[in-house]
């Protein structure tokens, strides 16, 4: 059988097209392409995620899972209502003071574009890039203001987050109201996380919320992680684990906000 | 010229269902094989290769990772698959359309496999290949895709009807 030499002429030059166009880092070409097919790209996953939401009903399995969620829920009572008073004398302070500036941080939104969730990573794509002034390593949050990744790819038009139940993140934490590091949170894939290096002398119970410490660059303090679920160790163990679970599942995340140095906001 | 870039616009819509709605869904329905063999079958290859290339440039622009060889991966199941198609299954019926689909679905894993596994090894790509989540179903939701279009186009069209006159013995 005879390969005809058009063929072959046209198969190894795309080839070679795509090799050099795109395994090259930074390549202008994939940057337009991007710009050209960024909205279409948004407005087929706005559908898609809001066609899937009008979809969800409660299952059996989701009732049974609310129930535990209420019943452990009952226990953080006291201290959500200690922390939403906290909050709201936050913002009003804020408010006044213009806090944000004062604290060196201003949130920009970014919707959620894509996604890659598999029990050994855990990554999601937004519309925002570094057109946008964002850097590798800032912390993404939530509505709710509940951290959930930072970003580990930097493009343009769009970046990468890397949530925490991801295998390769790593995040610094510390007992809401504490102010010291009491451990390192670090994604075990399959929706599930682990704090790490506890002292064994540090007092940690289920049900406590851990938050970020603020010792890593880009991350500022007291971001909601995750809530303490089972304590691993014996006191005679020079670290303690803990598993964590987060507080927000994947599947409900389709709003962001990245947390960017004001000093990196663009100038009106 | 411009079945060629209608191709590719195919191409591109099925790389952007992959990116935009498949993950967010639980149906494992992945369009740029079933489109690029039925091309293969039914039309010219150059829009086959045309069809991945436009698939596997949308997949790598909207990659998670840092680098992606999609375009580089899916070219080259296509040229296998078109090699396969003109040495072996020369037949075009929808025997030979499944069998291609099941063929390419593999080539495509193995390249995935082999790729990534020389990514991670040249510190490119942190995160290992992995095999699609429910692999047996992908199969399925492709075949049935494959075998749909193909009847489709067997009905629609007279592209795969025998020509060979018949007539009566005696």
């Amino acid at each position: 059988m005879i390969i005809s030499r058009k063929s072959t002429t046209i198969f190894v030059g795309l080839i070679v097209s795509a090799v050099i166009l795109l395994a090259l880092p930074s390549t202008p070409f994939g940057g337009f392409m991007r710009w050209i097919f960024t909205p279409l790209i948004q407005a087929t996953s706005r559908f898609t995620q809001a066609f899937r939401g009008a979809q969800t009903a409660c299952t059996s399995d989701t009732v049974s899972r609310l129930q535990d969620v209420e019943a452990r829920l009952r226990t953080l009572r006291v201290d959500y209502i200690t922390l939403k008073t906290l909050q709201e004398e936050n913002q009003s302070l804020r408010a006044q003071a213009k806090f944000l500036q004062a604290s060196g941080y201003d949130s920009v939104g970014a919707h959620v574009i894509g996604r890659d969730i598999y029990a050994d990573r855990a990554l999601l794509l937004i519309d925002r890039g570094s057109n946008d002034h964002l850097e590798l390593g800032q912390a993404v949050v939530s509505d709710a203001g509940i951290f959930v990744g930072k970003i580990s790819v930097l493009h343009e038009r769009l970046a990468t987050v890397e949530l925490i139940t991801d295998p390769q993140s790593r995040v610094a934490a510390s007992l809401v109201g504490g102010k010291q590091l009491i451990g390192v949170l670090e994604g075990k894939g399959n929706g599930a996380a682990t704090l790490t290096y506890i002292p064994s002398s540090e007092k940690i119970e289920r049900d406590q919320l851990i938050v970020t410490s603020g010792t890593e660059d880009k991350i500022t303090a007291h971001l909601p992680l995750g809530v303490i679920n089972v304590v691993e160790g014996k006191s005679t163990d020079p670290f303690l684990r803990a598993a964590i679970e987060p507080l927000l599942p994947v599947e409900s995340i389709t709003n962001v906000s990245v947390l960017r140095p004001t000093v990196l906001a663009p100038s009106l | 010229m411009r079945r060629l870039l209608a191709a590719w616009f195919i191409g591109v819509l099925a790389g952007v269902w992959q990116v935009a709605v498949s993950p967010f869904i639980s149906l494992p329905v992945q369009w740029i094989l079933p489109f690029s063999i039925l091309a293969l079958i039914a039309s010219h290859r150059s829009r086959a290769y045309a069809i991945a290339f436009g698939g596997g440039l949308i997949l790598d622009i909207f990659s998670l990772q840092s680098a992606s060889f999609y375009t580089f991966e899916w070219l080259l199941t296509i040229g296998l698959l078109d090699l396969a198609q003109r040495w072996l299954l020369t037949d075009k019926s929808i025997y030979s359309a499944l069998a291609l689909c099941v063929i390419g679905q593999h080539i495509f894993w193995f390249f995935g496999w082999m790729i990534g596994s020389v990514s991670m090894w040249l510190h490119i790509n942190i995160y290992p290949w992995h095999i699609d989540p429910f692999p047996f179903q992908t199969m399925l939701w492709q075949s049935a895709l494959v075998a749909t279009g193909f009847l489709l186009i067997a009905t629609g069209t007279q592209r795969m009807t025998s020509h060979t006159e018949h007539r009566p013995y005696g």
